[in-house]
């Protein structure tokens, strides 16, 4: 459904900001409670089982469910309004000005196709001029407004309960430019189903009519130099599509020249033009169905296709998003004693026994980074290793690299040490993924840094995350300058 | 193959590791603040061209570049068959022809691209970071290219590395140069740029002309920028409003009302004279984020109690310069007497001016006077409405307070390098103190008697009292300069 994907926006954002209230360790509890043990393979599938699991709790009324509800409503009332319209505009176009003159097929040819085609191209074009579909001029715009008079109307009824609303309502708002691209497609290709419902109706009226009624069809013009000639060959080039791939709905030059009409004289331009009128009806068909339907219908769903394309990676979207979901993805991935590495950083001095589920892990220095020995047993027994091998690694020497990895151990576990002012680059994200590839184990990236909640840690998450592997995690490392990560000490 | 012969417009490449501060490097040379710089790696994805040009005519051109980000790789493949001395540029070009649009390496193609095209070489490194040995491949990769090439120690200011990175740098670059792209004068600027001039023999003409140009382009902002701020002063106390009210005159509220529109104007006129001068300077994106009492004095409200008390002539100051303004007045007398009076003219001038500068400054600083025809006054009776006129300014410290915000708003934005406007607000040059203050009194006076000048008829055409006070903001903006060279 198109409006689905706007209420798990919705429900995202709101429920994201209901997060920022409660605590780490809270949330964390409470989310594995509510997962009962799932286990997703992918960020994506961790958000899907996050969101639904809340909706869950919340018994499946929240905000996101219930405005995509209406939204719903909404348009299906608006496509059964557009194909009545439709069918009441061709009714009112096939009875012509009187009961005694035949329908005009230019006229009705106008209203209902040249018109809309018009609007479609004019759409077309703005959206070509303007660039990118989330950068439409006037659906931009129109959703601005929208989202702004809908803030203003909520700071209005901010009063008792509703204020709650109004107060939602705001903060989702000002999240709500980071979807504009998924929501202005989602829109416009919703949007599309008003036309396709306009021109089936006219389309039934029209089959109605010419199967049930005597209608007779004609075309008739005050502009001389209109030559029965000229719309043959715009007919005969506008039916090809069906003519020549059904033998149906053709329009040949005879029934144009017997087709002619004058209102002053009330008469065909051949005396048979009435009985042979019938054949209209068809091409006429064809025309909505072909030019009316299709294009509106390709456009809907090529919108369609391009919203679901887009929405595929929702984790990865907004790197504020990202780091929040980053949270949420490790909270129900499987296993960490730690969640989400937001724990605090290792405390230093004398580390505490190993507990007896220690994995034996690998130690690797990335670029130089370092630490003391005190450091890195506090940090392994936080993330319940033991050092069991240590090297270096990123040093400039790719060969000496791809050896380290041809001879990976079999370790448990392996924890990339890396400095936090190093920029997670392409190369370093390779050695994680080829870490990961050597064995099926936990890489653990303690990013060394010397402030706890540094920047730089925020950049590794992100970066990192791009992998999309729940088996690679982050982990802050407080280190002071004169204990470790010295100049080129691994 | 022998490196191409280099084309008569300077071409520099600015390449680097990811994050080392090249975008804020050519942000800071070419005085570009549109440049997206972030501390997320990765924002410069594509090379682009920046011409640094004035009134047209290209100078010379940086080229922004991605950052290196698998350097150890690319240099592994190229070192594949170790290639000869002179088959190491070839083996670079065939890297990228080999790579180019395969989706692998794809920055790393980017960068080399105008290296390959006859571009030079600013390598750039985080002076603030400790300097690493991985560093080397970036560095072998681009002596192979045999381009010239010179390195630049970004964030260098009390940097404890930048001996290691000297060490490491110097033997593979014909010079290495600490330049912080975020504290970069336009002096360095311009030494950086004779510096680039022994890079490729053909350049150092046209680099010369640039040079020369560059330096002639800041003398006219200077010289704009005193014009702006002399048009700021003359709009600033001569400025009035006019509005009308029923027969019984302006109630409590709307006088109010009336003095905080008068305010409001002056503030929009204060703004748009500082617009003008960002723009002098190229400075499109300067931010003011920060809360307003976090703010330098320049910056916060034009009528705020801290900006009053610390900017503006101090009230001894003020008092002394409008008794030298009358003694001068009343020696004018006493010389038309011939000195008959006995000086009796410059004494109680002195007095007169001394004695309206203290009942001033404790003045209302807004004056709301009826302005009426005989006409009007006669139709009074009749129920029309009265007009009243809203200022100009009297407060005696007015025109020091403007003046003294605009030098130092100036002073920010002249020695501002344009990396930092993505990064923070306007701040301060070289301390907060009031500028105005230091002047020598003889300065001081002249300033003095060209604002009584314009204030005394607010409607009369001040070109010439204008350009005298641009002439005097000028040299204060001169002796300034000087002043801050180091």
């Amino acid at each position: 459904m198109a409006f689905a994907l706007l209420g798990k926006l919705l429900d995202i954002e709101w429920m994201l900001r209901r997060d920022e209230e409660r605590s780490s360790a809270e949330l964390s509890r409470h989310d594995r409670e509510l997962m009962g043990g799932a286990s997703p393979a992918g960020p994506e599938q961790a958000l899907e089982l996050w969101l639904e699991a809340r909706r869950r709790e919340l018994g499946g009324r929240t905000l996101g469910g219930r405005a995509s509800e209406l939204l719903s409503a909404l348009h299906a009332g608006l496509v059964g309004l557009s194909l009545l319209a439709g069918a009441g505009t061709a009714q009112a176009l096939l009875r012509g000005p009187s009961a005694r003159e035949p329908t005009n097929v230019l006229s009705f040819i106008f209203a209902t196709l040249v018109w809309p085609l018009a609007l479609l191209t004019g759409s077309l074009l703005l959206l070509a001029v303007r660039g990118r579909i989330g950068r439409s001029m006037l659906l931009e715009d129109l959703y601005l407004v929208g989202l702004g008079a809908l803030g203003r109307l909520s700071r209005r009824a901010a009063t008792g309960e509703s204020s709650v609303v109004a107060q939602q309502w705001r903060a989702l708002s000002r999240g709500g430019r980071r979807y504009r691209d998924l929501e202005v497609a989602t829109l416009l290709s919703a949007a599309q189903w008003y036309p396709i419902a306009f021109h089936l109706g006219a389309a039934l009226a029209l089959t109605g009519g010419a199967l049930f009624t005597d209608l007779a069809f004609a075309w008739s013009t005050t502009n001389d130099s209109l030559e029965p000639q000229t719309l043959s060959a715009v007919f005969r080039v506008a039916a090809a599509p069906w003519c020549n791939s059904f033998g149906v709905g053709c329009v040949g030059p005879e029934l144009v020249q017997a087709t002619r009409f004058s209102r002053f004289t009330g008469e065909y331009a051949l005396p048979h033009g009435g009985v042979v009128s019938g054949a209209w009806w068809p091409a006429l068909l064809g025309c909505l169905l072909c030019y009316g339907v299709l294009p509106r219908l390709l456009l809907s769903l090529g919108l369609s296709a391009l919203v679901r394309r887009r929405s595929a990676r929702l984790v990865e979207r907004v790197l504020e998003l990202r780091a929040r979901l980053q949270g949420v993805m490790v909270r129900v991935s499987p296993a960490g004693p730690d969640p989400g590495g937001m724990g605090p950083p290792a405390p230093l001095g004398p580390a505490p026994a190993p507990s007896p589920h220690t994995l034996p892990c690998w130690v690797i220095g990335w670029r130089g980074a370092a630490l003391e020995d005190a450091e890195l047993r506090a940090v392994c027994t936080r993330l319940q290793l033991v050092s069991a091998r240590r090297d270096a690694a990123g040093n400039g020497d790719f060969e000496r690299d791809e050896a380290l990895l041809r001879g990976a151990s079999e370790h448990a576990a392996v924890l990339l040490l890396v400095e936090g002012w190093e920029a997670p680059d392409k190369a370093t994200r390779r050695f994680v993924q080829a870490l990961r590839r050597a064995g099926d184990r936990p890489v653990f990236v303690g990013v060394v840094s010397k402030s706890e909640g540094s920047a730089e840690l925020a950049i590794w998450r992100d970066r990192l995350s791009l992998l999309g592997d729940p088996g690679v995690r982050v982990e802050a490392i407080v280190s002071h300058p004169h204990h470790g990560s010295q100049e080129a000490r691994a | 193959m022998s490196p191409p012969v280099p084309p008569s417009l300077p071409v520099f490449t600015v390449v680097g590791r990811v994050n080392r501060g090249k975008s804020s490097i050519i942000a800071t040379l070419a005085e570009e603040d549109s440049i997206a710089i972030s501390p997320l790696p990765g924002t410069t994805r594509r090379a682009t061209h920046y011409d640094v040009a004035l009134d047209g005519q290209v100078l010379f051109r940086l080229i922004d570049t991605p950052g290196f980000e698998d350097a150890a790789r690319a240099l592994a493949w190229m070192q594949r068959d170790q290639p000869s001395a002179d088959q190491r540029r070839a083996r670079v070009a065939a890297f990228r022809q080999a790579f180019a649009g395969s989706g692998e390496f794809t920055e790393e193609c980017e960068l080399l691209g105008p290296v390959l095209d006859g571009a030079a070489i600013l390598y750039v490194v985080d002076g603030g970071t400790p300097f690493r040995e991985n560093i080397m491949a970036e560095v072998e990769i681009l002596r192979w290219t045999g381009q010239p090439r010179m390195a630049l120690v970004n964030r260098s200011t009390d940097s404890a590395h930048l001996a290691a990175w000297h060490a490491a740098l110097a033997p593979a670059f014909s010079t290495v140069r600490n330049f912080d792209a975020h504290a970069a004068s336009f002096r360095e600027r311009l030494q950086l740029l004779a510096l680039f001039r022994e890079l490729v023999e053909g350049w150092r003409a046209p680099l010369g002309r640039a040079i020369e140009r560059l330096g002639a382009e800041q003398a006219r902002r200077l010289h704009e920028s005193a014009r702006a701020i002399a048009a700021l002063l003359v709009a600033g106390v001569t400025h009035t409003i006019e509005l009308s009210a029923s027969p019984d005159g302006l109630n409590a509220e709307e006088q109010r009302a009336a003095e905080q529109r008068f305010q409001d104007d002056l503030r929009q006129l204060e703004q748009r004279s500082r617009r003008q001068v960002e723009l002098f300077y190229r400075h499109h994106r300067v931010a003011s984020r920060a809360t307003p009492l976090e703010r330098p004095a320049f910056s916060r409200d034009l009528f705020s109690e801290r900006v009053w008390s610390s900017l503006g002539l101090s009230a001894g100051q003020l008092v002394a310069a409008y008794s030298v303004a009358g003694a001068t007045a009343g020696g004018a007398l006493d010389a038309v007497v011939g000195g008959a009076s006995i000086f009796i003219g410059t004494v109680l001038g002195a007095a007169l001016g001394g004695a309206t500068a203290v009942w001033q400054l404790g003045a209302r600083a807004v004056d709301i006077t009826a302005v009426e025809s005989i006409g009007e006054r006669l139709l009074r009776s009749a129920g029309a409405q009265r007009r009243f006129r809203v200022g100009p300014h009297q407060h005696p410290n007015f025109p020091f307070v403007l003046l003294d915000r605009a030098l130092l708003h100036h002073e920010a934005v002249r020695y501002r390098a344009h990396a930092l406007n993505a990064a923070s607000e306007l701040a301060l040059y070289d301390g907060g103190a009031s500028r105005t203050r230091e002047l020598p009194v003889a300065t001081r006076q002249r300033v003095s008697k060209l604002v009584l000048r314009c204030r005394r008829s607010p409607r009369a055409d001040h070109t010439e009292t204008e350009a005298a006070l641009a002439a005097i903001i000028r040299e204060l903006l001169v002796q300034r300069d000087a002043a801050l060279a180091p």
